[in-house]
């Protein structure tokens, strides 16, 4: 009997070396995986083969699944450790390639392993989530993304044990809700927005504390969806009745700035080959060579309209957790302040291109050195500084919408955003980040409000280029 | 190849305990020579890769020490990594193929780097390199042809895809030619996978590569001394004059 391909077969593509050992370790203890099962152990070379063969049954034989899955029962010694790390790998290496019955097949499993605390369970539902594309509404990815929510509103007592699953899943759902809402259309989808919906809402009302852990970009992403009826109300009751969320930490929404959001979420909304591409590009690629990967990267990920959704979380990924060590730095490779000015270009639509410098000068809104990193906000700075004077309309266009954020961005809050973005330029000049502000200070090219308004922000040691400034004012207009 | 089933399963059992700390140090501490294959291997970071390589690299040191392939040796270098190892007769069977596999491995597929690469009529080019640009789709016959530019780190070639190739393969895909031939075709110094060589994908973006040297845009002559061999005579262009270099 021939088996079933997993994935789907290019012409001219190496075989896929996953499919490859399952199929052989299928092949190979075929006769072994029908009834009566073996009762004795397998020792640990046989036990691995077993479980691939296993993983490679369920998920190409649907009739025999329930079959395959009572003996994994029947021999798991480890907490099925080893057949989680199966499907892992198989996950965040090919699930975009896996045909669609192996697809079905391995989401029916996963919500199998729940029931049985499969070891490192949660690892592979975040990994899942991970391969939710944001801004794509194709059939496959809104089934993906309904699927993977009915398999977690079915399993709210789990969830309520694991508050990274919780958490995470909150964070991807409410980022694809802002996708979503604005569609309209077929019944599917409003079904789908509906369990969107319901279910941050139930994680947000009923497990506050747990979904307090995103830490300061949960207001990030809430704002995104406040035109929605049900999170206006709870974005009201954050803003005036803390309380009802009955969390004593949580007295108003300002403690919510104060958390740091751990780097782990910003991995949500990045797929791993995305992940590996950008990493490469950061840590390989010269200066000077980039334009060819930029190109086949926009190919890959941001070609349809919609895509630009995932713009402002690759550059939450290339601020937040990919922080280049001082050799890469320093040597030839391209810098992250240059990917995200590329990244920032890329932008078509002034929604995405706000919302990704949002994400560009979040952390600057709410520093606290205690807390905060300073490669968090090392690439806003670099980009406005070595902007100039070539490219001095993105500095003119960075430091607008800065201003902008802290005169707006919390009006009750007003003081406390000016002050943290004073202790990140503070930082980042005390560090040598930059050497002074000075490239930016006295460009004739920008606005004298605008550069009068960074001066002002400076500590007082370098505010003596203030006067320099009122003297070159006489001759200058935007 | 078919050499290669019996070869993995053979490698992996006996080093799946060892872990990839062992492999990595290994590859540490690997001299010059090896560098172009473990290039290869790293860039499709497959475990199992890199756990053929441990074998192949304790041959070597084998080889180095004793100054000629020693099957036993190979066997009893083996044999330490796992001494639970059960010597039935399939076991036997299968080192059988590894010890035949080795010798193939290490003697016939060298990888090279395209900078190494001199026309030939014969189809011996085994390379891994990148797809930067493809050009327009044509018919020679009743077969489609495109010309691409490809690269690696240390320079870059025309290649002729061919038939389905043509479709296949994008802009940024790794591929890995076996049994290439570089040699004039129409008047056109290419790269292609030819009658007896295979082109296949393995992989997207992760390599780095350089454009200049152009292997096909160089002036080959004949050399005095062996005129069955090819030497670089001038440089006709660093780039490809075909595909421009990217702006």
């Amino acid at each position: 009997m021939c088996p079933e391909r997993l994935l789907r077969t290019v012409p001219h593509e190496a075989e896929n070396p996953i499919e490859k050992s399952l199929r052989e370790a299928f092949l190979l203890l075929q006769d072994q995986l029908k009834p009566p099962f073996p009762l004795t152990i397998p020792f640990p070379p046989e036990y691995s083969q077993l479980n691939h063969a296993i993983a490679f049954g369920i998920l190409a034989q649907p009739h025999l699944a329930k079959v395959h899955l009572t003996h994994l029962h029947s021999i798991v010694v480890d907490g099925y450790e080893i057949f989680t790390s199966i499907l892992l790998k198989l996950c965040n290496e090919s699930f975009s390639r896996l045909l669609e019955v192996p697809k079905c097949q391995l989401l029916w499993v996963c919500s199998m392993l729940i029931h049985v605390s499969a070891e490192k369970i949660e690892t592979l539902f975040i990994s899942l989530m991970r391969q939710i594309t944001g801004g794509d509404f194709s059939e496959s990815n809104l089934w993906l993304s309904v699927e993977v929510l009915k398999i977690l509103s079915n399993n709210w007592d789990w969830l309520v044990e694991e508050p990274i699953v919780l958490s995470s899943a909150l964070y991807v759902y409410l980022r694809l809700l802002a996708d979503h809402f604005r569609l309209g259309g077929s019944f599917k989808l409003e079904e789908l927005k509906r369990m969107e919906i319901d279910f941050c809402v139930k994680a947000l009302r009923e497990h506050f504390q747990l979904s307090m852990h995103i830490g300061r970009d949960l207001v990030r992403i809430l704002q995104d969806v406040t035109y929605i009826p049900e999170f206006k109300d709870i974005w009201k009751d954050l803003l005036f009745d803390p309380k009802s969320f009955q969390v004593s930490e949580f007295s108003s929404l300002s403690n919510l700035y104060w958390r740091r959001t751990p780097s782990h979420f910003f991995l949500l909304r990045i797929s791993p080959q995305m992940e590996s591409q950008l990493r490469f590009l950061l840590t390989f690629v010269k200066w000077g060579s980039q334009k060819r990967y930029q190109t086949w990267f926009v190919k890959k990920h941001l070609y349809w309209p919609g895509s630009e959704s995932m713009i402002s979380d690759i550059v939450r990924f290339i601020c937040c957790v990919h922080h280049p060590s001082n050799e890469i730095i320093h040597s030839n490779v391209i810098s992250r302040w240059a990917v995200i000015g590329w990244l920032l270009k890329s932008c078509r639509r002034n929604y995405y291109e706000a919302n990704a410098k949002l994400a560009l000068f979040y952390d600057w809104l709410f520093f606290d050195e205690k807390i905060d990193n300073i490669m968090n906000i090392e690439p806003a700075m670099l980009l406005m500084v070595n902007s100039v004077p070539q490219y001095v309309d993105i500095t003119h266009m960075l430091l607008e919408f800065l201003f902008l954020l802290v005169d707006n961005y919390d009006v009750h809050h007003r003081e406390m955003l000016a002050g943290s973005v004073s202790a990140s330029i503070n930082l980042l000049l005390r560090k040598g980040v930059v050497h002074s502000l000075d490239p930016l200070i006295s460009c004739n090219s920008i606005s004298p409000a605008l550069r009068e308004r960074l001066n002002s922000f400076l500590p007082a040691l370098h505010l003596c280029c203030h006067k320099k400034v009122n003297e070159d004012e006489t001759s200058i207009d935007i | 190849m078919p050499l290669r089933l019996p070869f993995y399963k053979l490698v992996y059992k006996r080093l799946e305990i060892e872990g990839d700390k062992m492999v990595l140090s290994c590859v540490n501490h690997v001299k010059s020579g090896w560098k172009s294959v473990f290039m290869v291997f790293t860039t499709v970071a497959d475990d199992r890769s890199l756990h053929c390589l441990l074998t192949v690299y304790t041959w070597k040191k084998c080889t180095l020490r004793t100054g000629s392939v020693r099957e036993s040796t190979v066997l009893s270098t083996l044999k330490v990594r796992d001494p639970s190892l059960n010597h039935s007769a399939a076991e036997a069977k299968e080192e059988e193929w590894g010890r035949i596999y080795l010798y193939y491995y290490i003697h016939m597929t060298k990888i090279i780097h395209l900078k190494d690469i001199v026309p030939a009529a014969t189809n011996t080019v085994n390379a891994q390199f990148i797809l930067l640009e493809k050009g327009g789709i044509a018919r020679d016959g009743k077969e489609m042809t495109c010309p691409a530019l490809v690269a690696d780190e240390t320079a870059s070639v025309h290649f002729q895809m061919w038939g389905s190739e043509c479709e296949t393969f994008e802009p940024g895909d790794i591929i890995r030619l076996a049994d290439g031939i570089f040699s004039y075709h129409k008047n056109n110094l290419v790269l292609r996978a030819g009658k007896r060589g295979k082109a296949e994908k393995v992989g997207e973006f992760t390599m780095l590569f350089v454009e200049t040297p152009n292997m096909s845009e160089i002036r080959w002559a004949r050399d005095p001394n062996n005129l069955k061999k090819f030497v670089q005579e001038a440089i006709v262009s660093p780039h490809s004059r075909i595909f421009g270099p990217s702006r």
